[in-house]
């Protein structure tokens, strides 16, 4: 038995009836094709399926599809900029080789997007600590670190002229 | 893999929850998801009806008055983590020890209480806060104190027809002390082994009153009695600190795993008996 | 010391369209390792055009029929030689083009960025598509060159080249309950000649994450039953980035003779050294115990085992 809800994705809303059993995470890739969210393990532990609910990341693999009935859910196919080019986040990951396969990237860039608005000026153990909630196989962590440095400098408000 | 099918029900008031969870089969309920989640995905658990809670009015409460918390069943971990930044340093360090922030999001506290892994800081914390949970069921609301209410791993006094609708805790009084210490694998993983202390000194430097509870040392959370009781009324010095951590781990029965033997587990119980008593003791005085 | 870059063969066909623009086609896939800039370079260095005008196709069969992939930490070696040798047979005929239009000699045809000159003529710039258009027959005159600016190469590896690397570890026990940080972890190694310093960094880090993860956590545990314990990523531990700390890197560079490039494979050596580098450390910091470390992971319980505490 499927039932219906209304979602709002990106800005767009999207009405479907989903089955109860299927996972936020499937029904974003399958169907509304945004496939930039990924899954990983579906227990909770790799990070890959991390969106935005209402700002905070979640763990798309450990929410139904049904409980996002009249949630904003925010994915990365909704981080860059509409008229094209890259987030400063994103642009960063790209400068510092802060991604090799690219499977963990998605969701440690949203996890990004709500840490620097709480944490504009990280520490790199601070930053450490935030992604230890996201496995990389790939990279050994020391670009994200360096990637995610730099995205807090580039969102940094520039500094006030001095006469 | 994918959970097996289910029913799904998400009610408006706290009677239509009861009743769907009393209404026969294997009904669970859903609130955070967290724990329950992953259970489905791997097909450890296979309710027949899942029960959200989330739209039921009045329970994402976080109250304080005369000495108890009252966190209701809709506060996510994250929110209470926020509330204790400036509040309880004790609840900011034991919530920044469970799992990641996504998950803290998501994850209700009075879910990860009524969970009742073994290896969870939550139980641990309620246990030496001498906490009641606040269960709702077909014949009303009854309260049960935390040390009748963990029976085995995963397995609580709840029935299975009752929702967990808040938790208490007893806050620590003016002047107490508080340690938490646990030792995991890896960062936000569950605990091998862990311990939470609070203790309280009299006018004379005595130690009036000692909680210790711990995690990860058997199959439900457990107070360090034998530990407590060597060290009230006493003056604390290292070593009777010492001896008092060996005692409450000496009485202790852990579980081996693939992770650590029951020898590690009590060995280090001891250990970060001590260290959070000592730690409690160096906080006697300071802010709750 | 690593045996890298196993053989027998890679291959790249290299390509330039009318405006001296590159496609590099091999059957070497990239999987995140940066081929699409590591190769580029080395088919701009060869051909002398810009490393935004290449694009690097990697397993596309219908690009190049013949290949065999990515493992082994082989490809810049078999990939890139093949790379670098087609290129170079491309390049020998821009110049071929080149110096008959511009009515030199080949050995004083230069090719750098795109343009191509004659060496002492400063007013010979020309654009490479000028040269390759020169080449396109028109009702006039025939090109004056072949119209041909493509080459394939495969390049034949016999053996393996010989990686090597030092690898250094400190860490923090607690005796009191086992747990191992990682307080610095260090390389110095040697893959010949490097391509990207940034890229080959990524391929150590990743790898020494991995090794420390063998050295540490990760272990794959059955029941006497055969049945996997460590199914899920809650039992099988990857290390996350609280387990690792920055991973200093020095690069040494001594080329390779086995190959025209002097590299030597990179992507996997990160791994190999940490669970030896950690197990020495551990026993390092536990020497006044006598402490002898014969198994990995060392996990909190295992480190207590050693002082007779688990």
């Amino acid at each position: 038995m499927t039932h219906p809800i209304r979602v709002t994705v990106n800005g767009q809303e999207y009405a479907r009836a989903v089955e109860p059993r299927q996972t936020l995470a499937d029904f974003l890739r399958d169907d509304l094709d945004l496939t930039g969210t990924h899954v990983g393990c579906e227990h909770g532990v790799c990070g890959a399926c991390t969106i935005l609910l209402g700002g905070e990341p979640v763990r798309s693999c450990l929410m139904l599809a049904v409980q996002a009935d009249a949630q904003s859910i925010t994915t990365i196919e909704g981080v860059s900029p509409a008229d094209g080019g890259l987030h400063p986040i994103q642009e960063a990951f790209w400068a510092k080789h802060g991604l090799q396969c690219g499977y963990c990237t998605p969701g440690i860039v949203m996890s990004v997007c709500a840490f620097l608005r709480e944490r504009p000026q990280p520490t790199r153990e601070e930053i450490r600590e935030m992604l230890a909630g996201h496995l990389c196989r790939c990279t050994g962590y020391h670009f994200i670190v360096e990637a995610i440095e730099a995205a807090a400098q580039a969102l940094a408000p520039p500094p006030p002229r001095t006469p | 893999m994918k959970p097996a099918p289910f029913e799904y029900a998400a009610p408006r008031t706290l009677d239509e929850a009861v009743g769907a969870l009393a209404s026969g089969g294997d009904a669970k309920v859903l609130a955070g998801g967290q724990s329950l989640v992953p259970m489905l995905a791997l097909r450890l658990a296979r309710p027949t009806l899942l029960v959200d809670i989330n739209r039921l009015p009045g329970l994402d409460g976080i109250r304080e008055a005369s000495g108890m918390l009252e966190i209701g069943a809709l506060v996510r971990q994250r929110a209470l983590e926020r509330w204790a930044a400036s509040r309880s340093p004790l609840f900011a360090d034991v919530l920044q020890h469970v799992a990641h922030p996504p998950i803290r999001n998501r994850g209700t506290v009075v879910g990860n209480v009524v969970h009742a892994d073994p290896a969870s800081e939550l139980p641990a914390l309620l246990l030496c806060l001498e906490g009641v949970v606040v269960a709702r069921g077909p014949r009303g609301e009854r309260m049960i104190p935390a040390d009748r209410f963990y029976r085995a791993p995963l397995t609580t006094a709840l029935g299975p027809d009752e929702l967990a609708t808040a938790v208490r805790f007893t806050l620590p009084p003016a002047g107490a002390g508080w340690g938490f210490a646990e030792v995991s694998r890896r960062h936000g993983d569950f605990a091998l082994v862990g311990a939470v202390a609070v203790v309280t000194r009299g006018g004379d430097g005595t130690l009036d009153r000692v909680r210790l509870a711990f995690f990860g040392a058997a199959g439900t959370p457990v107070r360090g009695t034998a530990g407590e009781q060597a060290l009230a009324g006493q003056a604390p010095t290292a070593a009777r600190i010492g001896e008092a951590a060996r005692a409450a781990a000496a009485a202790l029965s852990p579980d081996g795993d693939i992770h650590a033997t029951a020898t590690y587990r009590r060995h280090v119980a001891a250990t970060l008996a001590e260290r959070t008593l000592t730690a409690a003791l160096g906080r006697c005085g300071a802010a709750r | 010391m690593e045996g890298t870059a196993i053989g027998p063969y890679e291959g790249a066909t290299v390509r330039l369209d009318p405006s001296g623009h590159a496609v590099v086609a091999t059957g070497a896939c990239c999987q995140g390792q940066g081929h699409e800039t590591s190769f580029a370079q080395i088919a701009a260095d060869a051909l002398g055009i810009p490393l935004e005008w290449i694009t690097v196709v990697g397993g596309d069969t219908a690009a190049i029929p013949f290949g065999v992939g990515t493992f082994a930490s082989r490809s810049a070696v078999n990939a890139g030689s093949s790379i670098h040798e087609a290129s170079g047979r491309v390049k020998d005929k821009i110049v071929a083009a080149a110096a008959a239009l511009l009515e030199a000699s080949p050995g004083d045809i230069e090719v750098s960025e795109g343009t191509v000159s004659v060496r002492g003529a400063p007013g010979s710039a020309t654009p490479l598509a000028t040269v390759i258009r020169a080449a396109v027959p028109t009702f006039a005159k025939p090109g004056v060159s072949d119209l041909d600016f493509e080459a394939t190469v495969y390049h034949h590896q016999p053996t393996v080249t010989y990686t090597s690397a030092v690898h250094v570890a400190v860490v923090d026990v607690d005796t009191g309950t086992g747990s191992v940080a990682l307080r610095r972890y260090l390389v110095a190694h040697d893959c010949g000649k490097v391509i990207n310093p940034v890229i080959v960094e990524g391929q150590i880090h990743g790898g020494v994450a991995q090794g420390v993860g063998g050295g540490l956590l990760e272990e794959m545990v059955y029941d006497e039953q055969a049945q996997l314990l460590t199914g899920t990523f809650m039992d099988y531990l990857v290390p996350t980035a609280m387990e690792l700390p920055d991973i200093e890197t020095v690069h040494l560079e001594y080329p390779s003779p086995r190959n025209p490039l002097g590299v030597k494979g990179v992507g996997e050596g990160g791994a190999i050294s940490p669970p030896a580098a950690i197990a020495n450390a551990v026993e390092d910091a536990l020497a006044p115990f006598g402490a002898r470390v014969t198994r990995t992971p060392l996990g909190p319980s295992v480190v207590l085992g050693l002082l007779g505490k688990s």
